[in-house]
Formats: structure tokens, C-alpha cells, sequence
């Protein structure tokens, strides 16, 4: 995608326009070079599903899809995101709370989730796993949540509802191809 | 809503804390001058302005700005400003003079006669009936330990056959909630509002009124969603006195985040513990004396000091034993601040004596399945013989042994000769409280409106182990509703009433009977207006599915909406509390947990194959919620028994791993298969019959695990956490050499048990040099 | 005036999207050791948050973002057969590139142990090379250690229990973290540098300074890593394993890790050529040559495993909390060979 940015290479900027592909809606804004995206899709642009838990890639709290993988956007400047397609936890359901993603509705049903803080981080890490993989086995769901912490222990629920989530999902396929 | 989403008013300040750099200073001069000019910042607070301020947390009073410094990364200053890069730019500013001093963090090396005096935190006050009594003596807490007795120790250690001692230690637990603490404080002339993350609203304004002297309505505290607390939010935590004291001088609203490095360093944690066991056994398992020295690290201030019994209750309550004496020895030291954390001082006496008897049970040949169901106890009281208002530990031992698979013991000792991955099983049991603790104030009020819903208003915070949903169900079962149609109100201290922070087994226990009190009184006032409308009196009236119904004739009935459509506009409401538990029972929940283990003795790598839990909580109102704290309980307790340590430098007193990279918490490659069961009786005295749970679930693992671990190596491991290079050192004894920690543990051990209430300390005779 | 509520734990600094290594290059010599090259930013930002700084390791005030540099992701054979790798290229694009896993799956192997998916997501091979060492006396800003530029190294005598060395320590006892670096001078890899003056190509067996030296690469300041250079096919019978022991199974750093590339001979399958490359136990990736001469024209017997394995930790002196390596490490070294010996 080509980028409105005035920092086109040529020299060091502090602050630049950044455009980026959130959920589905193009944002442009200026932002300090300093401000990682985390800090943006928070605070410039209210979406705080997106938590911190460390700020240090450490943890997995922060996890959105960036072009279709996982990474911490507490570690990625915004100016880095530039151009890319981004998808945050307020993305994955149909546009309002009663209309919830399969994997949102599972977690809920199968109490995968107690203070709820590492959520949308674990969330993103299985829509991943399942936008890649819909038939996963339970190693799978590990191996694509080793990453994130719960520090609650909620696991056994987490790893069972995204195999819940990830038959439910294929069921609707094959109802709704 | 997590407090750190919330929307902020423009006039929002930043604080932002300046820290100690010294594990052990005096602070010789402070001058915030030059940074209270800088542009931008609107206060600055520290001992130049607020020299005896007395913080309170979970009502136990400490200084704030003490005149020593006595952990590295203390609060020196606080700073309120326009932004967080201006407030950061002032405590570069602030100006302070270090003497600094020599520190001591390990409990053995505080008792010295010559080691540093540690000026403790805590405000020695006897008025107050949480905080010390008495000034140490040296470092130790009150000058004494306390002592549980019963029988002749003497007379049980000559009638005993076998005689086993040996010292364990478990180390500092940190909360590491994935959220750290965040708040909002705003103070509107005479006012006090905060959005705070904590685990009870009440406590925290207690706290709060007491450390800056206004009423109870001048503070209103609202919590949404707090990210994880684990017993550290359920009080005011240190950094909101500050936060408060901010807002109430600038007229802003102040904002602190506390970063993660801030989190480990500053925010009091789980003690640390040496402990020192000896028991007298008979042939049979018979246990014929139990003694225990039990030396606790409590840093440079803790929540209850010593936390007086609480540790040495559980080796003095859970097995059976008729000559005991424990003692249970507070220290000072410059480790940082000390506090409850999920399992508080319960878990640690557990692993002492569980592991203890396993060794016990090792040496006598004994099954150690058996010598448990020997030896545990079934009187809560021993010595007075007062019963358990209800007792399940055996059930809830035989189903884990069942779910385990414990009698492939001995096939499994077979199959590991000649193997380099050996498997190995082990178990163990806890008690836990279940009732929470003084003054048991619970309040709710529930509220039925004309159009058939109900409403439950508690002043109870949800912590996400689902206290709002039981709650609600509770009240709904007792009305008669169905639980769609009850709304729980939650997490104001404007609209509702007293309850007891979320932590300690406490809101099942002590806000169910309250529950259950107001939705009972609604009913009955139902019941009266149904009884004229039905034509019958109240006492034939029953209530379920939305329904009110004569008893005897289910036909004649009326919808809640029918009877609730006649009430005025405001309908009807009833109130309950809850009475402090009679004294005539122990009351008391039990668990047990097995595991089975896998080491690979070439790598010394450990994997934890299976763990069945089972806890006996009287009822399982929601047996899905009852099955996820199981499943916390367990991560946590593996964490605690395998990775989770503090790693503090001895000669600075700096903390090396402020960060959940080396702070290792469990993740879910290390989460094994977990089979869970509920142990339901009646036990009268709860709602429903209703207990604890929470706290309790991560006692018992640790030593099931290092029994598990034994079994298939022959390897005990007696020093929390079980990390590769302890197992490593033991399996390959001639390759690693003996290390610095492994003497000074000797010496720990021969201390301790000399060590007597009685005489006087000789530290000195046990410290071997640690040299440069 | 703003309010944002944030943290803002990293400070002001300044962004450069380059669009060319020369582009990179330039800046990097402009700032004069004041600029850090910024591909994956798992690391480096981390250290900026965490305020680690010195009198050789001052706070960045330039960040370069390679990332859109055309080709520095990459991953394909040039004209000789030499497969190249983008110095951008993720550690998941290796682990997961049939290019890699195919003929080089000892680096893919390596690569797969890397942290978590997140971090394999983001970091690169680059980075994972010239990271920073993960001792706690580096990471900590309280301690001038002689790395960051100070006098002294407080872990020899301090808590030295999991990243630190057995062998070859010097002033400095940290064991380097990465992954790759053994499995990359196991492949007799080379990696392509490019400079004010331009570019050259060095083994990675020579990228990695002793303990003696501030920064555990030879880049200066100036330069770039722009490729890792794999060379041409190894031989059929060409076998490659990668163990790693940590304290946890995600997450963590080697405590010992061990890399082997070996050509067994396909009529007796006795060793023909093999490198043995440790990682975890030394502050750089630790190759032991005496040991790999034990093997060759030989086939794997348990005697023989033991007395590579013996000569693999010859000369280790472990510091006061970690010798619990040697034994591990020994372990893994037989593993692996057994592994290799039992493969293809």
C-alpha cells in the first residue's frame, strides 16, 4: 500500500504521518516517532482491547495480527506499521456485542476466561492458529498460545474452547460454505 | 473496563515515583526545589513535606516516607505533572543525599548479633490489633516467635522408634498480575474519587481514611475490571495513598500506571521461609512428636507482621500427633515488602510437613497414600477435641490417589530401571480456611421491581472468579427467579454497602449467608402479597422458575410478574448480614492434589505428566467456576513449585529479574492434563452449604510434585523452586561441584534447630563466611 | 499539552525508514554510534524501555527500520548455489521456508526453538545474531558493567546460575543467547556486511567477538548485517540437529544448547566431516574442534559418545552456580550425535 508518509526514507523524522489498516478502516494519523502501536490503537484511536501487560515483549498481553501473523504491538512503532493490515480484538466480531466471534462466544461458554486481562492477546493468538490451521489439534492450540500469559491459569478452559470454537467454525463452513 | 482504559479528563497529572537506588540508606537530605520549578509539574511530595505520614494497607499501618531507606526501589518522592516525560524529566531533578548503609536479605544472616538493624516499615502500635505489638529485637519480629504447644516433646521423642529431621525453604512468590496497577484520583474540594483496580472497595477506603484523615463519605472508590490481584489489590495499595495525597493538593485528577520493573520491586509479595522439621515416628507410622522452627522472611515490613500462627497451623492441625511444638519466628530484612498472596503463609507450612512426611513415610518403608490416611487428622481441634463443621479429606485423597492411578506404584518402579526417562507419582493434602476472617460484616440488599426482576446489590468486587455470579445465583435460587433475571450491582461504594474483599475463601463464605439473608426477607414479603392474592397464608407458598406457587397444589400460581405488577413503583426489598461463625466447630476445606511426573535423568528436565485436584468445598454452587480455580490453582502451584523465584543481588540488594522474562511464571506448554473433582457435603453454617475456595487451590501441589520426583529418582528436593540445576546437581553430584548455596544451607539448618524461644541467639556459631 | 495517558517508557527519538543499505548505511555513520539499526524491535526496544545505557552504550537516538528495503527479507539461491538470507528474514520465515527446512534444516531447526510465534513473527535473523547478552547485570541499569562501559563484571561474582558460561569466559561471563549462531557456523555459514566502504563477507565463525571485547560482534558502529550466506548443498547424506534445554519449554534462553551438522559416509556411515557448535555456555557460539576430530572415519558407539562428550567440556570452569552445564551439556552433545547418527 503506498504511504502518505512524509518520511519517505530521506531523513530521520520525529513525528510522521502513519497510515494504517485497522480492522478493516483506513486511519491516518500523525504520530510521534516514540509511540509504539499499542500506544496508538489505545490511546489515539480508543480501541483499548488491545492490552499491555509488560510493554517489554515479554508476555503476550499485547498480541494483535499484523498482515496475518501475530506480534506484539508493544514492540512495533507505529511508524513501522505503516501500510499494513491490522487486526485487534474489536475486529474479529460481527460488529456488535451480540454477535460475537466463535472463539468469543466459546471462551465465554467454556469460562476460558477469569480476570479477562490476557484475553484478547490469547484470542488473537487462536483466531491466528485458526485462520491458518481450522482443524487443530490440542498441541496445536498450545504451541499457538505458549506466548501468552494467564497468569489466572485458565488454560485447560482456553485450549478447550478454541477447539470448540475451531468445530463450530467448520460446522458453519460446511452449512455455510 | 480496566482502570488503565478509561477515558481521561483533560486536566489529567502523571505521577510518576522516584526509587531508592540503596537496599539500605539514611536519607541525609531531599530537596525537590529544582524540579517543583520545572514547568508543568504541580507537585511533589516526600519526607521534607510528610515526615510521619502513616500509609494503611489491609489496615495495618506503615510509614511512608521513613527517614531510612530499607529496600532498594522504596518510594523516595512523588511527582505530579502535566505529562509523563515532564514528571519523569523532575525526579531527575529531585535532589537526594544517600548515607548509604550495610543490608542484609537473608533471615539467617538478619538473626546475627552483629548484622544490620533494619528499621522496619511498620508502625509498631499494641492499639492495633494487625500491626506489631512489640519493637523487634534486633531484626526479629516482636522479640519472640510465636509457639504452638501440646503434649511433652521429650517424653514423644523417647517413646518414638525413628527419629527424621531436616530443613526445607521456600522462597518469595510474586503476584505478577498481567495487569499492572493502574489508578485515577481525583479530588473535587472535598471529595475523594478513585478509579482504582482493586479487590475490595471497603478495605481500600478504610485504608484510605485512616492515611489522610478525612470521613468515609468524603471517599468514593469505583472498580470495574481489575487484571488479576492474587491478594495484592485488596487493600490500598502503597502507591494510591500517594496518588490520593497528589490529588488532594494539585485539585487535578492524578493518574499513576506502574510500570512492570515497578511491579516486582515495589509491590509487597509472598514471604520467604526457612524451616526446620523433626518428627518421632513409631515402626507402625505412629507419630509420636512433631517439632518445627519455622524462620519467615518477611522484608522490611509485612501485612500483619508475622502473620503470628499461621504458617505452623497447618503442621499443628493436619496430622494427628499428640507431643508438638512449633515455632514460627518473624524477621526483618532489606527483601523488600511482604504481604498475602493466594495461599498466603498456608502454603508454605504445607509444603514443609508434606514434605517432611513423605520422607517420613520413605524411611519407615510405608506407603505414603497410607501413612497419610494414618496420620491426618479428623479433629480440628486436637487438643480440645473440637470437630470440623464438616470433614472430607479422606474422600477427596482417595480420588485423587484413584484419578492418578496411584497403585501403578510399584509397576512403574519396575518399568523405570534401566530407563533414562524414570516416571514418578506423588501426592499430598491441605486445609485451608473457610470462612475469611473478623469482624465477618457482610452486607447485601436485593431488590424486586414490578416488572418481575430482581436486583442484587453487593458492595462485593468481582475478580473474575466469577464472586458476581454466584452471588447472583444465590440470590436467585433463594427468590425463586431464574438467574437471567437477577442483575448484580457491584463495584461502587456509593450505591452499596460493606463486603469483605475478594481474597482468603471469603466472599462464598461470608457474602453467601448475607445473600441468602436479603433475598429471603424479599421473598417472604412476596410471599405475603402472593398469599393474599392466591387466598392462602404465606406458609403454604413456595417459589421456583419464576414462579410462585402453593406448596401442595403446584397448579395454583402466579408468575413473578403478576404478583411483582402489583407492588408500588419502588417494590419491595430485603436486607442480610452475616454472624461471626460459632466457636464450637473449626471450620475448615481440604483438598488434596496428585501428579505424576517424568525425568529425564540425563537432561534433569521434569515434565508434570497429570495432576488430579479434588477440593472439598460443601457445595459447588458453580461447579464450571469450581472446576476453572482448580485449574488456576494448579498453574500456580507448578509455577511456585518450579520456576517462580526472585533473584536479588546480595551485595547491591537489587532485584535482578523485575520482569516476567526471568520471573518465571508457568505458560501453557508447562500446564499438564488436570482432572478435577468437587467434594460436595452439607456443612450447615454456609449458604448452601457453600465454602471457599480461591486461596486454597495451589496448596499441595509443590510437594506433590517433588514426592513425584523422588519417587522416580530418589531424589528430594527440599528448596522451592525445583529448577534444572538443583536436580542437576543432586543426579551428577561429582560433576558440579558443591556450591555456595548448598553450605550456607547446612548452616541454616544446624541454626535453626537450636534456634529457642528461650535463649539467646548465637547466629554467629552457623554462618560460615561467604566471602568476596 | 496532551492527555494520553501513556507510559511512554521509550523516549523521544527519531524514525528513518530506509529504502536502501546505503541509505541505512549513511545514517548509521551520521549518528556515530547514536543510531541502532530496528528490525524486529523485540530487543532493542526492550533495552531503550528499560533505560539500559553506559559509556558504550548510549540511549539510541535514531532508529533505522530496514524492513522495506527490497530483498532484505529474501530468501532464495543466487547463481552459484549459495542460498540467501535477508538479514529481515523472519525466524519463522526460516523454520518454515522449504528452502531452509529441505537442505538446511539444522538453521530451521534452530530457528523453530527461537521464544514464542510472536517473537519468531517479528525477529529476525539479524537480530537474532547481534542481540544483546541476557545477563541480568547487563539488563539491569543499576550495574555499570563492563559491557554497557564500566569496570567490572558483577556476575562473576554475583548470581551466575542460568545465562552465564562454562567455557571461555573472560571479563565478560555471559553465555551468548542466540539460537542461529551455532546452527549458522555448524553450516559453515558466512553473512554479508555492508559499510561506508562497502560491502564484504566474513564466515559467522569470525562474526562473534571473545569475552574480552565490549560487543559480542565485530560490526562497528557503521555497518549492517544486509545477508546471511548458506553455502552451496551439503552432501547427500548431510545431517543437521539442533537440541536446546531450557528452564521452561517456551519462552527462555538456552541453559545449554547444541548444534551439529555431520556427512556421514553412505556406505558405513562413519562420520566423514562434522562441526560441533555450543550455544548457551559461552559468551560466544563455542565450536570444539578436538572433539569433532574424535569422530571422524568412525561410526557412534556409546564409548565413543562418552569420550566426545568428555572432550566437548574440556577446559570448562564453571563459576560459582552453574555447574550443573557440564553435565547437561554433555548430555546434549551425545543426544545430538545419537540423533545424528540414527537420522537419514
Amino acid at each position: 500500500m503506498e504511504s502518505a508518509s512524509q518520511g519517505n526514507g530521506s531523513s530521520p523524522v520525529s513525528s510522521d504521518i502513519v497510515e494504517l489498516e485497522v480492522n478493516g478502516e483506513h486511519r491516518l494519523l500523525t504520530v510521534q516517532a516514540r509511540e509504539t502501536l499499542a500506544e496508538v490503537l489505545r490511546y489515539r484511536l480508543k480501541l483499548t482491547g488491545t492490552k499491555l501487560g509488560c510493554n517489554r515483549a515479554e508476555c503476550g498481553t499485547c498480541t494483535v495480527i499484523i498482515d496475518g501473523e501475530t506480534a506484539l504491538a508493544c514492540s512495533v512503532l507505529a511508524l513501522e506499521a505503516t501500510g499494513r493490515r491490522i487486526e485487534t480484538i474489536e475486529g474479529i466480531s460481527e460488529g456488535s456485542a451480540t454477535k460475537l466471534h466463535p472463539l468469543q462466544e466459546s471462551f465465554i461458554n467454556e469460562d476460558a476466561l477469569q480476570c479477562g486481562y490476557c484475553i484478547p492477546g490469547m484470542i488473537m493468538s487462536c483466531k491466528n492458529l485458526l485462520d491458518h490451521n481450522p482443524s487443530p489439534t490440542a498441541n496445536d492450540v498450545k504451541r499457538a498460545v505458549e506466548g501468552n500469559y494467564c497468569r489466572c491459569g485458565a488454560y485447560p478452559n482456553i485450549i478447550s474452547a478454541t477447539l470448540k470454537a475451531a468445530s463450530m467454525m467448520r460446522e458453519l463452513k460446511r452449512v455455510v460454505p | 473496563m480496566y482502570t488503565g482504559d478509561l477515558e481521561l479528563d483533560p486536566r489529567t497529572l502523571y505521577m510518576r515515583i522516584l526509587r531508592s537506588p540503596y537496599a539500605h540508606a539514611r536519607i541525609k537530605r531531599i530537596d525537590s526545589s529544582k524540579a517543583e520549578a520545572l514547568p508543568g509539574v504541580h507537585a511533589i511530595i516526600h519526607r521534607g513535606k510528610f515526615p510521619d505520614w502513616k500509609m494503611y494497607f489491609y489496615l495495618i499501618p506503615q510509614f511512608v516516607f521513613p527517614e531510612n531507606v530499607t529496600w532498594a526501589g522504596q518510594e523516595i518522592a512523588a511527582v505530579a505533572a502535566e505529562s509523563i516525560d515532564i514528571a519523569n524529566a523532575a525526579l531527575k531533578l529531585i535532589e537526594v543525599e544517600y548515607e548509604p548503609k550495610p543490608h542484609v536479605l537473608d533471615a539467617v544472616e538478619a538473626l546475627h548479633p552483629d548484622a544490620p538493624i533494619v528499621e522496619i516499615l511498620d508502625v509498631i502500635d499494641a492499639n492495633n490489633i494487625r500491626a506489631p505489638k512489640l519493637p523487634p529485637a534486633g531484626n526479629m519480629f516482636e522479640g519472640r516467635p510465636e509457639v504452638l504447644k501440646r503434649g511433652d516433646l521429650d517424653k514423644g521423642f523417647a517413646e518414638a522408634d525413628l527419629v527424621f529431621e531436616d530443613t526445607y525453604s521456600v522462597p518469595f512468590q510474586y503476584h505478577a498480575p498481567m495487569q499492572t496497577r493502574v489508578v485515577v484520583a481525583e479530588w473535587g474540594g472535598d471529595k475523594l474519587s478513585i478509579e482504582e483496580s482493586c479487590q475490595g472497595l471497603w478495605m481500600v477506603r478504610e485504608d484510605l481514611v485512616k492515611s489522610l484523615g478525612l470521613r468515609e463519605d468524603q471517599i468514593r472508590i469505583r472498580v470495574g475490571m481489575q487484571g488479576g490481584g492474587f491478594g495484592s489489590k485488596a487493600g490500598a495499595q502503597r502507591y494510591l495513598h500517594l496518588v490520593s495525597r497528589l490529588a488532594m493538593l494539585t485539585g487535578r485528577p492524578v493518574r499513576f500506571e506502574q510500570t512492570r520493573p515497578e511491579e516486582f520491586i515495589s509491590h509487597p509479595h509472598r514471604w520467604a521461609s526457612t524451616m526446620w522439621l523433626k518428627t518421632g515416628m513409631k515402626r507402625d507410622g505412629t507419630l509420636t512428636a512433631l517439632s518445627g522452627k519455622f524462620l519467615v522472611n518477611i522484608g522490611t515490613g509485612s501485612t500483619y507482621g508475622n502473620q503470628k500462627d499461621q504458617m505452623i497451623l497447618t503442621p499443628w492441625k493436619l496430622y494427628s500427633c499428640p507431643n508438638v511444638t512449633l515455632e514460627q519466628y518473624g524477621v526483618y530484612t532489606n527483601a523488600q515488602l511482604t504481604s498475602y498472596m493466594r495461599g498466603v503463609m498456608v502454603l508454605m507450612g504445607n509444603f514443609a510437613i508434606e514434605a517432611h512426611m513423605d520422607r517420613v513415610a520413605d524411611l519407615l518403608g510405608l506407603d505414603p497414600f497410607y501413612f497419610r490416611m494414618k496420620n491426618y487428622t479428623v479433629w480440628g481441634d486436637q487438643v480440645n477435641k473440637v470437630p470440623y463443621s464438616a470433614y472430607n479429606l479422606n474422600r477427596c485423597m482417595e480420588l485423587v490417589a484413584e484419578a492418578i492411578g496411584w497403585n501403578r506404584r510399584a509397576s512403574m518402579r519396575e518399568e523405570n530401571k534401566g530407563r533414562k526417562v524414570k516416571r514418578g507419582l506423588g501426592l499430598a493434602a491441605a486445609l485451608d480456611n473457610a470462612n475469611g476472617f473478623p469482624p465477618y460484616k457482610a452486607n447485601a440488599d436485593v431488590y424486586v421491581a414490578p416488572d418481575g426482576h430482581a436486583r442484587l446489590v453487593i458492595g462485593t468486587v468481582d475478580v473474575g472468579g466469577g464472586e458476581a455470579t454466584v452471588l447472583g445465583m444465590i440470590a436467585a435460587e433463594q427468590l425463586g427467579v431464574s438467574l437471567d433475571r437477577v442483575k448484580v450491582q457491584w463495584g461502587d461504594t456509593e450505591k452499596t454497602k460493606y463486603s469483605p474483599s475478594t481474597h482468603a475463601n471469603r466472599i462464598t463464605a461470608e457474602m453467601g449467608p448475607a445473600v441468602l439473608q436479603a433475598a429471603d426477607e424479599a421473598r417472604k414479603k412476596l410471599f405475603a402479597v402472593a398469599a393474599d392474592m392466591l387466598r392462602t397464608s404465606a406458609d403454604k407458598l413456595e417459589s421456583a422458575n419464576n414462579f410462585i406457587y402453593v406448596k401442595d397444589e403446584p397448579g395454583r400460581a402466579l408468575s413473578f410478574e403478576q404478583v411483582c405488577g402489583t407492588l408500588p413503583d419502588e417494590g419491595i426489598s430485603g436486607t442480610g448480614s452475616r454472624i461471626p461463625n460459632p466457636t464450637d466447630w473449626q471450620f475448615n476445606v481440604f483438598s488434596a492434589k496428585a501428579c505424576e511426573v517424568e525425568v529425564d535423568t540425563e537432561t534433569g528436565q521434569v515434565r508434570v505428566l497429570k495432576v488430579a485436584s479434588a477440593h472439598e468445598v460443601g457445595k459447588a454452587l458453580n461447579p464450571k467456576l469450581v472446576e476453572s480455580q482448580q485449574f488456576g490453582g494448579v498453574v500456580m502451584g507448578l509455577g511456585f513449585a518450579f520456576s517462580e523465584e526472585p533473584f536479588i543481588d546480595a551485595k547491591s540488594g537489587v532485584m535482578l529479574n523485575p520482569d516476567l522474562h526471568q520471573y518465571r511464571m508457568a505458560t501453557v506448554r508447562e500446564c499438564p492434563e488436570i482432572v478435577t473433582f468437587n467434594v460436595e457435603a452439607e456443612d450447615p453454617f454456609f449458604a448452601y452449604s457453600a465454602k471457599g475456595l480461591g486461596n486454597g487451590t495451589l496448596i499441595a501441589v509443590a510437594p506433590a510434585v517433588r514426592a513425584a520426583i523422588a519417587d522416580a529418582t530418589g531424589v528430594w528436593i527440599n528448596e522451592l523452586p525445583i529448577t534444572r540445576d538443583k536436580i542437576l546437581n543432586r543426579l551428577y553430584p561429582s560433576e558440579s561441584r558443591r556450591t555456595a548455596n548448598s553450605e550456607r544451607e547446612n548452616s541454616s539448618s544446624k541454626f535453626l534447630r537450636d534456634l529457642s524461644a528461650t535463649r539467646p541467639i548465637i547466629a554467629k556459631d552457623y554462618i560460615i563466611e561467604m566471602g568476596e | 499539552m496532551n492527555f494520553f495517558p501513556l507510559l511512554y517508557e521509550l523516549p523521544p527519538i527519531k524514525y528513518l525508514r530506509a529504502e536502501s543499505v546505503e541509505s541505512a548505511v549513511h545514517w548509521l555513520d551520521q549518528f556515530d554510534g547514536r543510531a541502532r539499526i530496528l528490525a524486529g524491535g523485540t530487543d532493542l526496544l526492550g533495552l531503550m524501555k528499560d533505560n539500559v545505557t553506559g559509556s558504550k552504550m548510549p540511549m539510541p537516538e535514531l532508529l533505522i527500520d530496514i524492513k522495506r528495503i527490497p530483498g532484505i527479507r529474501d530468501i532464495g539461491y543466487d547463481a552459484e548455489g549459495v542460498l540467501r538470507i535477508g538479514a529481515a528474514a523472519t525466524l519463522h520465515d526460516l523454520e518454515s521456508s522449504p528452502l531452509v527446512t529441505g537442505k538446511y534444516s539444522l538453521l530451521a531447526q534452530a530457528a523453530s526453538e527461537v521464544a514464542t510465534h510472536q517473537i519468531k513473527n517479528m525477529g529476525t535473523i539479524g537480530g537474532n545474531l547481534c542481540q544483546r547478552p541476557w545477563c541480568w547485570y547487563f539488563r539491569v541499569p543499576h550495574f555499570d558493567c563492563f559491557k554497557k562501559g564500566g569496570k567490572q563484571c558483577y556476575a562473576i561474582t554475583g548470581n551466575n546460575k542460568f545465562y552465564f558460561s562454562i567455557l571461555g569466559l573472560g571479563i565478560c561471563v555471559m553465555a551468548h543467547p542466540s539460537d542461529t549462531a551455532p546452527a549458522l557456523i555448524a553450516l559453515d555459514a558466512s553473512v554479508r556486511i555492508a559499510g561506508p566502504s562497502g560491502l564484504r563477507i566474513l564466515p559467522v565463525a569470525e562474526f562473534f567477538n571473545g569475552p574480552r571485547e565490549t560487543f559480542e560482534t565485530i560490526l562497528d558502529s557503521n555497518e549492517m548485517l544486509v545477508e546471511v550466506l548458506l553455502p552451496r548443498e551439503q552432501p547427500k547424506n548431510s545431517v543437521g540437529v539442533y537440541l536446546k534445554e531450557r528452564l521452561r519449554e517456551t519462552w527462555d534462553f538456552a541453559l545449554a544448547s547444541v548444534a551439529i551438522q555431520a556427512n556421514r559416509s553412505a556406505t558405513n556411515r562413519a562420520f566423514e566431516q562434522v562441526r560441533i557448535v555450543l550455544g548457551g555456555v559461552a559468551p560466544f557460539p563455542y565450536r570444539v574442534p578436538k572433539a569433532e576430530e574424535l569422530l571422524i572415519g568412525k561410526i557412534v558407539t556409546t564409548s565413543l559418545l562418552e569420550e566426545v562428550a568428555e572432550v566437548a567440556v574440556q577446559g570448562a570452569r564453571p563459576l560459582s552456580m552453574n555447574a550443573y552445564k557440564i553435565p547437561l551439556l554433555k548430555a546434549l552433545v551425545k543426544r545430538a550425535l545419537q540423533r545424528c547418527a540414527e537420522s537419514g
